[in-house]
């Protein structure tokens, strides 16, 4: 554990902490030394360029990539971490799309595995369960059809249906608005938004809030592998006349950044403390 | 039939069914992985295995079996760890496999016969013996295949996922392809080594023209396998053709059929478009 790195709230507190987090992958360094704290019930964005390495960190949180520095979950160091049922993960770029037909219930339902990681089958609660955040995702009537066959943005609802299955107290969720239609957006932040109320803690990456600002506590900026203090935060998002701005840094193009931001790379920033909002 | 009153022929008959059920078992979890191929290199891996047998004068069908799974091992190894270059590398594995295979079976004096039996199937070389082995060992794969069902399914679909729930992906990545690995071993005699990876895929995707659900599929596809296996084998012992094309020849039959029944099933409900 790395105490006393982060906010007032304290470490035990903490849903996930991560001290000097570090990737490099064939020789190039994707996280530079990234200090995070996700606190229970809150809404963290992490926003970025594409090549920032915002998917990285958290593929990183989830122990799904190599790196040096330290990582807790739930007061746990990651390699000890065993209660993962405590988490619901969606990962980016879910095509299944070829392969074996699964429908839209098995999907959802093989959410529920991380209570059978070594063996045994679903409960009766947990299929119930399913078809209850299948109806609330508004698949009801395809829960029975091949996942292959939905929209982009059915498939997303039901790949939150599944990570939602295990009843998780953190849900990490990787682009999950990309390509997604204005139906499936709205029902994903009304989803997220029972989900805070809850009291689970989320954490997305995205480019842009979109529909869940308005559920957003907090966002930090990944610029070049490290935590940009100094980019536009999503309190500035809601002031009126800066979301220009921010589309000017946000945007995909990488060619007329602001010079400070250059010049500030090699300065190892801090996270940005406390909720904004 | 008359041909069902010889112990040879009861035999095969047992073997069919074993080979029939347990190929597409494991193969569905394998197709779905995206490792449709992968049969083929453990089918040529094993040729090793009997080769060695034959060789050392133990049983060929063990032999197969034990460099089957090595082989399976190698391979998982290679996938994980050596992402970049695998392909070439389980490509030599494969060539490896088979060059060493009739190489060794050239040593040990026996014909090309002898090769061909292995390589394509025989209902007439197998004891009782092997094929309490083949039993043994298929009801294992079988009930591997069920009892896990949603370890491997979760695995299969999305392995990132199941890794951050906590699934051993690793151990059962490496299971399935150990199963597969066995599942080939005690197919050979059946199918054939060079054939038995048909019957790990064909069955599958017969199923699912017609199937929704990866459960569905599964299961529906053991159902073909086993009718494959064993109307395939009757089929050669009558007209005296090796079983193991044979089986295949009617495995593929049943997909064509699978796939008019679907294709005359989507024209009737043709309004319904299918969205995204």
């Amino acid at each position: 554990m790395s105490a006393g790195t982060m906010s007032a709230t304290g470490p035990n507190a903490a849903i996930i902490t991560a001290s000097d987090v570090k990737v490099t992958i064939d020789g190039n360094e994707i996280l530079r030394g990234i200090d995070l704290e996700v606190n229970p019930g809150e809404f963290l964005g992490i926003l970025g360029h594409n090549g920032s390495g915002k998917s990285t960190l958290i593929r990183a949180l989830m122990g799904l990539q190599r790196f040096t520095g330290e990582v807790s979950l739930f007061g746990t160091p990651l390699a000890d971490f065993k209660e993962r049922n405590r988490i619901g993960y969606l990962s980016q770029d879910i095509n299944h799309t070829t392969g074996v037909p699964s429908s839209v219930m098995e999907v959802v339902l093989s959410g529920a595995v991380a209570n059978h990681r070594w063996s045994g089958w679903p409960s009766k609660t947990e299929r119930a369960h399913a078809r209850e955040l299948i109806e609330s995702v508004g698949l009801g009537e395809h829960a029975r059809r091949p996942i292959s066959e939905l929209s982009g943005g059915q498939r997303q609802r039901a790949h939150i249906a599944r990570a939602l299955v295990g009843h998780p107290d953190l849900v990490v969720m990787d682009e999950p608005t990309v390509g997604v239609d204005a139906e499936s957006l709205d029902i994903l932040a009304h989803i997220l938004k029972t989900e805070l109320d809850r009291g689970t803690a989320i954490v997305m990456v995205t480019h842009e809030l979109g529909a869940v600002r308005e559920l957003v506590n907090r966002t930090i900026t990944l610029e070049a592998g490290l935590v940009c203090d100094t980019c536009i935060d999503v309190k500035d998002l809601h002031a009126p006349g800066l979301q220009e701005h921010h589309a000017e840094i946000h945007g995909d193009s990488h060619t007329d950044q602001p010079a400070h931001h250059a010049a500030e790379l090699d300065v190892r920033p801090v996270v940005t403390e406390g909720p904004l909002q | 039939m008359t041909l069902l009153s010889y112990e040879f022929m009861q035999i095969a008959l047992l073997a069919a069914v074993v080979t029939g059920l347990t190929a597409p078992a494991i193969g569905t979890y394998i197709v779905q992985r995206r490792l449709a191929l992968l049969g083929d290199g453990l089918g040529h891996v094993a040729l090793t295995g009997v080769a060695l047998g034959l060789l050392t004068g133990t049983s060929p069908l063990a032999a197969a079996v034990v460099v089957a799974i090595g082989g399976a091992v190698v391979i998982e190894l290679l996938r994980t760890y050596a992402k970049a270059s695998a392909d070439v590398a389980l490509a030599m594995l494969f060539y490896g496999g088979i060059a060493g295979g009739v190489f060794l079976i050239n040593l040990s004096g026996n014909s090309a016969a002898t090769l061909n039996r292995y390589l394509f199937g025989s209902i007439t070389t197998m004891s009782r013996a092997d094929v309490i082995l083949v039993v043994v060992l298929g009801a294992a794969v079988l009930l591997a295949s069920i009892w896990l069902a949603p370890q491997f399914f979760a695995l299969s679909h999305d392995e990132e996922h199941a890794r951050v729930a906590g699934v051993p992906t690793r151990v059962y990545g490496m299971l399935i392809a150990t199963l597969a690995a066995v599942t080939i071993a005690v197919s050979m005699r059946t199918v054939g080594l060079l054939l038995v990876s048909a019957l790990m895929v064909i069955p599958v995707a017969a199923a699912q023209q017609l199937r929704p659900s990866f459960r569905g599929t599964h299961f529906l596809a053991m159902g073909f396998g086993l009718f494959s296996a064993v109307a395939g084998l009757l089929v050669s012992a009558a007209i005296d053709a090796q079983p193991g094309p044979t089986i295949v020849l009617v495995a593929l039959g049943v997909f064509a059929l699978a796939a008019v029944f679907r294709g005359a099933k989507s024209l009737r409900r043709s309004p319904e478009v299918p969205r995204g």
